[in-house]
C-alpha cells in the first residue's frame, strides 16, 4: 500500500525546493501579506480627530484610555485642520478638548468642556462620543468626590481622594449590568469568534488546499493518458490500491500545507488556544470531506480533464459565494465547502 | 485460445470496428498493419481487455472476458504506444516500483535476463526522462513484460527510435516467440514484421481485410490493392513489401 506514496515522495524528491514552495506557499504569502493586511485592518477602525487644546494630565489621559479600543483609530491635529478634516470627511468626527478642560473638571463642571465637530454623514461617532463622556463623568465623579472631602474638611490630600474614587473604576466599574452569557444552539462556543479579515485569509488557504488537491489529481488523468492506469490494472487486476493510496496521499500533503498556514494565522494573531483547537478540528473535518467529495465527483466524472476543470470553478465560485456579501437562500449556502468551513462552523457565531 | 465472436466497437455512434470473428492461437506471431484510423489500436485494445466491446464476446481458453479477466490480465502483458512510465524516476527505482505494484513477484532470473538482453543495466541509474528515444522504449517494454507473460500485445513498439535500439527489441521479441508465447502488435515497419510475423493481418476501414502468411500476403497483395484503390496509406504499406 506504500508503493503509491514512495511513488509520489521520489516525484517530489526531483523538486525539493518546488514541492517545499508548494507546501509552505499559503504560510510564507500570509507572513510577507501580514504587515500590509494589519495595518487594512487598523484602518477599518472609525477614524476620530481628537483636538487637544488643553494639553494637561486629564486630556492625555482621555485621549489614551480612548484609543485603546481598536475600533476607534485616534488623529491628533489642531481645531482648523480637524474642521476641514470632518469637512472632507477624512474623519468620523472631531472632538476638542478645550481650554480648561482638566480645570472645569476638577470643578465638577463638565458642559462645555469638549466640543463635538460632525457632519450629516456621521454616523459612527456615536460611539466614540459615548465613549468619551464615559471618561468624562469617570474624571468628574473622581474629582467630585475629592472635592466634597475637602468641603468637609477631611484630613486628605486632593490627589490621593482622587486616585482613591478612580480606584472604584478598576478592575470592575462600580455600576454593572447583570448578564446571562447564553451558550449557542450548535455547540458550546469559545468566548469570542475570529474576526472577519481571518475568515477571509482563512478561505483563502482553503481555495488555495483545494485547487492543490485537484491539480494532482490531475497527475491520475495523465497516467490514464500516458497508459500507465492500464499497467497497474495488468499487474494488480485492480485500481482500487491505486486510487485510495493517492487519495491518502493527496490528502496528507494538501493537509500539511493548510493546516500550516492555518496555525500559523493563529500565532501571529495570538489567536485563543480553545479556539485554535476548534478550528484545526472544524477545518480538518471539512478539508477532508470536501477533498473526498471532490475525488468521488472526480472518479464519477471518468477522471477526465473536463472534470477536474468543472471541479475548479466550482471552488472559485464556492470561494466568491463565501467572501462576497451576497444573500443566498439558506439550502443554496450548504452546497458550497468554503461555507462550511465558516459559515457552518460551530465555533463561529454568526460566520463571516 | 483467445477467440472473438462478432466484436465491435462503436464511439458515440461511430463504429470504429466492424463486427470482427476470429480466433488467435497460442504462440502465433500476428503483425498488425493497416493505414491510420483503420481500427488496429482498439481491435488491440480489445483483445487487451482494456476497452469493452459495444457488441459480440471475446473468451480466453473457451471463458468470456468478463468472467475471466483476472486470470486473462495474469496471463497478458500490454505496452501502449505512449511510454507509460513514470518518467522522473531512474530505470532502477522505475523497476522497483513495478514489481513492488505487481501482485505476482516477477521471477528475478527473468528479469536480469531481460535486463541484459535490453542493456539497460548500461543506464540503470539514469532518469527515464533523461534517456534516448531507444533507451525508454526499452524500459517500457521490460516493465510490460516483467511478469513473463504468455500473451505479449505490442502497440508500435520501435516507433520512432534508432536502429541499435530497434535491434535488441527485435531480439528479445524473436526470443519471447521462440519461447511459444503468443505475439499480437501493430507495426509500420516492414523491417520488424518480416524479422517477427507469422502472419499478417490487414486493417482498413474499421475491418481486418486480410489475414495472411507471408507467402499468402505477397500473392494477394495485388488484388488487395485493386481492390482498395481509394486507400491510399494502405497502397504505400503493400507497395514496399516484398
Amino acid at each position: 500500500m506504500l508503493t503509491y506514496l514512495t511513488l509520489n515522495v521520489h516525484k517530489w524528491k526531483r523538486r525539493p525546493f518546488l514541492f517545499l514552495l508548494l507546501v509552505l506557499l499559503p504560510l510564507v504569502v500570509f507572513l510577507v501579506l501580514y504587515p500590509f493586511l494589519k495595518s487594512s485592518v487598523r484602518d477599518v477602525a472609525i477614524p476620530v480627530a481628537l483636538v487637544d487644546e488643553d494639553e494637561s494630565q486629564w486630556s492625555e489621559i482621555v485621549q489614551q484610555r480612548v484609543a485603546q479600543d481598536n475600533r476607534v483609530r485616534i488623529i491628533d491635529m489642531d481645531r482648523d485642520k480637524a474642521k476641514v478634516a470632518v469637512q472632507k470627511g477624512d474623519v468620523e468626527a472631531a472632538f476638542v478638548l478645550k481650554k480648561g478642560f482638566m480645570e472645569a473638571l476638577r470643578s465638577g463642571n463638565i458642559s462645555n468642556s469638549v466640543k463635538w465637530l460632525r457632519t450629516e454623514q456621521s454616523e459612527l461617532d456615536v460611539f466614540v462620543k459615548e465613549q468619551i463622556g464615559a471618561e468624562l463623568m469617570r474624571l468628574t465623579l473622581n474629582a467630585k468626590a475629592a472635592n466634597t472631602l475637602q468641603n468637609w474638611g477631611a484630613d486628605v490630600d486632593w490627589e490621593e481622594a482622587f486616585q482613591h474614587a478612580d480606584e472604584y473604576w478598576q478592575p470592575n466599574p462600580l455600576f454593572q449590568m447583570e448578564y446571562i452569557a447564553e451558550i449557542p444552539t450548535q455547540g458550546k462556543a469559545p468566548e469570542v469568534g475570529l474576526a472577519p479579515w481571518m475568515n477571509v485569509v482563512i478561505a483563502l488557504f482553503f481555495l488555495y488546499a483545494w485547487l492543490w488537491f485537484i491539480s494532482l489529481l490531475n497527475g491520475m488523468v495523465q497516467d490514464e493518458k500516458a497508459g500507465r492506469t492500464a499497467r497497474v490494472l495488468f499487474l494488480r487486476s485492480s485500481l482500487s490500491g491505486y486510487y485510495l493510496m493517492h487519495f491518502i496521499t493527496f490528502v496528507v500533503v494538501v493537509s500539511t500545507a493548510y493546516f500550516l498556514a492555518l496555525n500559523g494565522l493563529f500565532y501571529v494573531t495570538n489567536t485563543n488556544e480553545e479556539l485554535m483547537t476548534a478550528w484545526n478540528a472544524w477545518s480538518a473535518g471539512v478539508l477532508i470531506g470536501t477533498m473526498l467529495l471532490t475525488f468521488i465527483v472526480f472518479l464519477l466524472g471518468k477522471r477526465s480533464s473536463k472534470t477536474l476543470l468543472v471541479l475548479t470553478a466550482f471552488t472559485f465560485i464556492s470561494f466568491t459565494v463565501n467572501i462576497l456579501p451576497m444573500e443566498i437562500l439558506s439550502v443554496m449556502d450548504t452546497l458550497f465547502p468554503h461555507n462550511w468551513i465558516t459559515d457552518l462552523n460551530p465555533w463561529e457565531a454568526g460566520g463571516m | 485460445m483467445i477467440q472473438l465472436d462478432k466484436v465491435s466497437k462503436t464511439y458515440k455512434s461511430k463504429t470504429v470496428l466492424h463486427p470482427v470473428s476470429m480466433h488467435i492461437e497460442e504462440g502465433k506471431s500476428i503483425g498488425i498493419i493497416g493505414p491510420n484510423g483503420a481500427g488496429k489500436s482498439t481491435f488491440l485494445k480489445l483483445v487487451a481487455s482494456l476497452e469493452k466491446p459495444t457488441d459480440g464476446t471475446l473468451s480466453f481458453n473457451g471463458v468470456p472476458y468478463r468472467k475471466n479477466v483476472k486470470n486473462l490480465r495474469k496471463n497478458m502483458g500490454y505496452i501502449p504506444q505512449d511510454i507509460a512510465l513514470y518518467e522522473e524516476l531512474t530505470v532502477k527505482e522505475q523497476i522497483s516500483f513495478w514489481k513492488r505494484v505487481s501482485l505476482e513477484k516477477p521471477d528475478p532470473s527473468f528479469l536480469k535476463q531481460m535486463i541484459q538482453t535490453l542493456r539497460l543495466d548500461e543506464v540503470y541509474k539514469q532518469r527515464v526522462d533523461r534517456l534516448s528515444g531507444g533507451w525508454r522504449r526499452k524500459v517500457n517494454l521490460l516493465v510490460g513484460f516483467m511478469n513473463n507473460p504468455s500473451i505479449c500485445l505490442l502497440d508500435e513498439p520501435t516507433a520512432g527510435i534508432d536502429l541499435a535500439a530497434k535491434e535488441d527489441i527485435l531480439t528479445w521479441l524473436q526470443s519471447l516467440h521462440d519461447q511459444g508465447k503468443t505475439l499480437l502488435y501493430i507495426s509500420h515497419d516492414w523491417y520488424e514484421l518480416n524479422q517477427l510475423s507469422d502472419e499478417y493481418l490487414l486493417f482498413a476501414k474499421g475491418r481486418p481485410i486480410v489475414r495472411a502468411t507471408r507467402e499468402e500476403l505477397l500473392r494477394e497483395k495485388d488484388s488487395i490493392m485493386e481492390q482498395y484503390p481509394e486507400e491510399k496509406e494502405l497502397q504505400n504499406i503493400l507497395k514496399f513489401f516484398k
